[in-house]
């Protein structure tokens, strides 16, 4: 394996440091600056280079079922790698048809939302079989690669999209698209560690129509269903009840329910890396960050994830649970049928000790092979039941540091930011502070109570939960994005408090 | 029923119109030049005061597409300064309810100002009216609030938010402030379009018939006197809940317009059919989004004035494809409705009605034949029509081209004249795409325009498979004015998303949102009109 260019750059950093301290007798405080300046430097420089809002799909064709798009459709053969890496990308074309794949790195990139990084083909498409499901109704495909990529030295850590285009001979026959997605990581010491809610993208995908850990004939809640990283991410499951966004065939819920965060800490240069759920098997690459971050949609962790992030909490890494219905399922992973680790999961059992919500799914569901410990010890809030529904977030203690200069009164309210799913029932935690609470309604009628909480770790590091899935759709708006509306609530977007507040968890979480 | 409100309301509108003439008697010099130096800023000067996003709806219950709980009308779609806006208010169960009236605009990106609070007023439960004959359904709600525009709103599209004390369910009602001054552009709302679109209270658009159901006949007539349900089609947005099609094709225009500082006066299509001086009074005209059902009167309105040198930017596609007759309010004879079922007491028959001459006027339509004349293409069909008359006016040789069959598409909007002036600056060459521009219906079939030119075209795909062709046009008027047809209802996602808009996804093909392309264009195209 090549040594990639973030060692190379980290190096750069240190000889510049280096050199910085020999300035520094010199020019002490401005060398200081200049280290900062550099680190910082990597997301800012960039998100300098051109962008171009031309990552979105344009024409995507679902099949009657509505869930997959078999005139193309794609899957990778990794979650997450390195620079230096290569990574296998499995693609099928109903018809016998040419098609390209253009690389993109989502970002800022002066608010287009994406960088183009490569064009890969034309390729020769064909038709690849859907697997007959296994025991557990497991779909693992075993598609024939049409290209193998090594990641370059200079491809940032990032979430990248591939955007798949048919291209048919005759012009007035229309082009079809979707998407491939994979994280690309790295080891460098980053302010913030922005880990994407993969498994439970994995977890809700259909793909190719009604096979996800929700909808085996057993039950919805049960360990009954096997779900494979080896299949393309079809429509996000619940476009008619939460966000329906074509561009999610093929990515999972990251632009849905993630992107937004993204564009916003990269718009504002603060220095982000990225990685998948399961890069966070061991706390590694954690320990090396300043602020680690939950986003979105992130309800299936493996407990070796949680083990990961109990440590890194103890060893001083602050957390932020920008997310809801956070670490409710256990979700163990398995190797495929090639033994590639990482690829299966499945529901192994709830989150939450002996708390009577646990004890309720395994006496309905169960009986499951995985209990979790207690959530609410780790994030400050936990799982609820219901555990759906839309509300207002509601500050309720005005005064705390996280809402400097945001203007905010007390009951001032962010219309809609709670949904669809969310926590509540803080922990006993010493020290912990409820900032934000109120009541959302399932299915706009039954009131359930809610809470967003931070707590101070030994370490003085923080632990805040924002409670809420819709968190980062107060933050940035990126070209293409959708909405969301479930519970007959709806989020009004990026909103300057929530902004501010973001900046406010950084700064104390050591960001600059 | 009450009538009379809306009687009393027109009566309002002579008497503003005719302090306005005063004032303007008394201030003859000092009052134009200053009208004319404040006409350049009043957008800019307007967009300078503070934003909200907080127009946006929060909670909305949509059944049905109706919003039961809590919903409204007015009385008008368009009201000058001066002038009284009766309006409607209707809940589930007796409460109070507030409306919160924001102008839409650019406003530093939150695309909104505060501008009144209106109320709380008592509101208890309206009648949904029964089917009168042709499947009308006329609200004869009581009268909420009437609210006189103050001399200061400026024109614009104002929304009004209705929250309520009992629960925490919102809708909006819609209206244009107009006004009589020069301007550079008029933003002309394709409210007919909106109205004949609404299913209000659930099955009763202009595209509903009785059995047997003829979709694009005559036979259904819609009124003005009822809510905005939400949209049924395209795009699942719940901001459409009794606002019309505005925030879906218009208000993205509106943003980017106001953002640029244009000179720019709104007013409804109703404008367009009553007020034929008024068009006099801007350099462009512009048709916008979805611009569907226009009456004779506004078409020969809008013809003659570019005749006369108006420029005219159809920003929109399917425009002018069915000719309406505009009728005033009707009387519906109740002497036989059974109060249970809302039909006649004979059972499944229709209440009597009658046009009410001394009703408001314009608030009844009804279609009564197809711009042009039917298509050979649109014959083979067989499900257009009858109509009594057919000689209607192409509306190609207005707008540059038609509504063609298939309607219905999606595409790239394709440069075929990159040489063109519209296309100065935008660096584009022959061939290049705006992805997805073109939707979800279209303009093609160029007129023989002397001049006239196609600056882009191509296939659009209906479903996954059916062609049809889309041509966007450029022609010269008489007087060195020009004429554009974007030919696609979607241009405006071309120019700006503004807070809450969601982009729309229909046959399989949706557009990417602004794009400095085709905010160039737009802009190349304004400049030649002298604005």
């Amino acid at each position: 394996m090549k040594k990639h260019t973030n060692l190379i750059s980290r190096r750069q950093v240190l000889m510049d440091a280096a050199k910085a301290g020999l300035v520094t007798t010199l020019l002490p405080l401005a060398g200081f600056a200049n280290i900062s300046q550099e680190k910082r430097g990597l997301i800012e420089a960039e998100n300098k280079k051109p962008g171009s809002t031309d990552w979105q799909l344009t024409r995507v064709r679902p099949d009657k079922d509505a869930q997959r798009c078999p005139s193309i459709e794609g899957y990778c053969s990794k979650q997450s790698l390195k620079a230096g890496e290569s990574l296998d990308i499995m693609v099928s074309t109903d018809q016998k048809v040419k098609f390209e794949i253009e690389i993109f790195r989502t970002g800022y990139y002066g608010g287009c939302g994406a960088r183009l990084m490569k064009k890969l083909g034309p390729f020769d498409g064909y038709s690849q079989p859907v697997p007959k499901p296994g025991l557990k109704g497991l779909h693992e495909c075993k598609w024939k690669p049409c290209t193998s990529i090594t990641i370059p030295d200079d491809w940032l850590s990032g979430v990248y999209l591939g955007r798949l285009t048919t291209l048919p001979s005759d012009e007035n026959v229309p082009y079809w698209q979707s998407y491939i997605i994979f994280i690309v990581r790295d080891d460098r010491p980053a302010d913030v560690l922005f880990q994407c809610s993969d498994n439970t993208w994995q977890a809700y995908n259909r793909w190719p129509n009604n096979y996800s850990v929700y909808t085996h004939p057993k039950g919805v809640e049960g360990p009954w269903a096997d779900v494979s990283f080896d299949r393309p991410y079809g429509r996000q499951s619940q476009y008619t009840g939460v966000v329906n966004d074509p561009l999610s065939f093929g990515s999972g819920e990251f632009l849905s329910l993630e992107q937004p965060l993204s564009y916003f800490l990269e718009e504002h240069g603060y220095d982000v890396s990225y990685c998948s759920n399961s890069d966070m098997i061991s706390p590694e690459r954690g320990l090396k960050c300043k602020s680690f971050i939950s986003v979105g949609h992130d309800e299936y962790w493996d407990i070796r994830q949680y083990n990961s992030v109990v440590k890194m909490r103890d060893e001083g890494v602050n957390l932020l649970f920008l997310s809801g219905n956070s670490v409710c399922w256990v979700s163990p992973f398995r190797a495929n049928s090639n033994g590639q680790e990482n690829r299966i999961i499945f529901r192994g059992g709830p989150y939450g000790a002996q708390n009577k919500y646990a004890v309720d799914r395994e006496n309905l569901n169960g009986p499951f092979p995985e209990r979790g410990p207690d959530e609410g010890f780790l994030m400050g809030v936990r799982n609820i039941d219901p555990i759906t529904g839309g509300g207002d977030w509601i500050i309720t203690k005005p005064e705390h540091w996280m809402f400097k200069d945001t203007g905010i009164k007390k009951g001032d309210r962010i219309p809609g930011l709670i949904g669809w799913e969310y926590m509540g029932e803080p922990a006993p935690i010493p020290g912990l502070e409820i900032v934000a609470e109120g009541t959302a309604w399932s299915g706009g009628v039954k009131p359930q109570r809610w809470a967003s909480t931070i707590y101070t770790a030994p370490k003085g590091n923080i632990v805040f939960s924002a409670s809420t899935i819709f968190w980062a759709q107060a933050l940035g708006m990126p070209p293409g994005h959708t909405l969301p509306w479930s519970h007959w609530s709806r989020p009004h977007g990026p909103d300057k408090r929530v902004q501010q507040i973001m900046h406010n968890l950084l700064r104390k979480s050591g960001a600059s | 029923m009450k009538k009379s409100k809306n009687k009393i309301s027109r009566r309002d509108v002579l008497k503003g119109a005719a302090h306005a003439g005063l004032a303007a008697a008394l201030l003859p010099l000092s009052g134009f030049s200053n009208a004319e130096q404040q006409k350049s800023n009043l957008i800019v000067e307007e967009n300078k005061k503070p934003g909200t996003t907080d127009w946006q709806l929060t909670f909305i219950k949509s059944e049905q597409f109706r919003s039961k709980l809590i919903e409204g009308y007015c009385s008008k779609t368009s009201v000058r300064s001066g002038e009284t806006l009766d309006i409607f208010l209707n809940a589930a169960s007796q409460t109070d309810i507030s409306i919160d009236i924001y102008r839409m605009g650019y406003y530093g990106g939150k695309g909104g100002r505060f501008v009144k609070r209106l109320g709380p007023f008592p509101v208890s439960p309206q009648l949904v009216p029964p089917i009168a004959e042709n499947r009308l359904r006329q609200c004869e709600w009581e009268i909420a609030t009437s609210l006189k525009i103050p001399q200061d709103w400026l024109s614009g599209v104002y929304l009004g938010k209705l929250s309520c004390s009992t629960h925490r369910y919102e809708s909006y009602i819609i209206f244009i402030v107009r006004d009589d001054r020069k301007a550079d552009l008029m933003f002309q709302t394709s409210d007919n379009t909106w109205q004949a679109y609404n299913k209000w209270p659930d099955t009763f658009s202009l595209y509903d018939s009785d059995p047997p159901q003829q979709s694009l006949s005559g036979r259904t007539w819609v009124s003005y006197n009822r809510p905005y349900a939400k949209y049924p089609q395209v795009v699942d947005q719940p901001l459409s809940q009794g606002s019309g099609e505005f925030l879906l094709w218009e208000y993205s225009l509106c943003f980017w317009l106001e953002q640029q500082g244009y000179d720019v006066t709104y007013c409804s299509n109703i404008d367009t059919h009553t007020d034929p001086s008024g068009l006099d009074r801007v350099k462009c005209f512009l048709s916008v989004g979805h611009d569907e059902y226009w009456t004779l009167q506004m078409f020969e309105n809008v013809k003659k004035a570019v005749d006369r040198g108006l420029n005219a930017a159809f920003l929109s596609g399917n425009a002018l494809m069915w000719v309406i007759d505009l009728k005033p309010e009707v009387d519906v004879d109740t002497a036989n409705l059974d109060p249970a079922s809302g039909l006649s007491k004979a059972g499944v028959g229709r209440l009597p009605l009658k046009p009410d001459a001394s009703g408001a006027p314009y608030r009844t339509i009804q279609r009564i034949g197809r711009f042009g004349g039917f298509s050979e293409a649109e014959k083979k069909l067989g499900i257009m029509g009858p109509f009594a008359k057919d000689d209607w006016p192409n509306e190609n040789t207005l707008i540059g081209a038609r509504t063609v069959y298939p309607f219905n598409g999606s595409a790239d909007w394709i440069i075929t004249k990159p040489d063109h002036w519209i296309f100065e600056g935008t660096g584009m060459r022959k061939g290049d795409r705006i992805p997805g521009l073109v939707g979800w219906e279209h303009h093609g079939d160029p007129a023989k325009i002397p001049g006239l030119e196609v600056v882009a075209e191509g296939t659009t795909t209906n479903g996954a498979e059916q062609k049809s062709h889309y041509t966007a046009t450029v022609y010269p008027g008489p007087k060195g004015n020009w004429v554009f047809n974007a030919a696609t209802i979607y241009w405006s996602f071309g120019l700006a998303v503004p807070p809450g808009v969601i982009t729309p996804n229909s046959h399989f093909g949706r557009p990417h949102g602004a794009d400095e392309r085709v905010q160039k264009i737009t802009a190349n195209f304004l400049k030649r009109c002298g604005v």
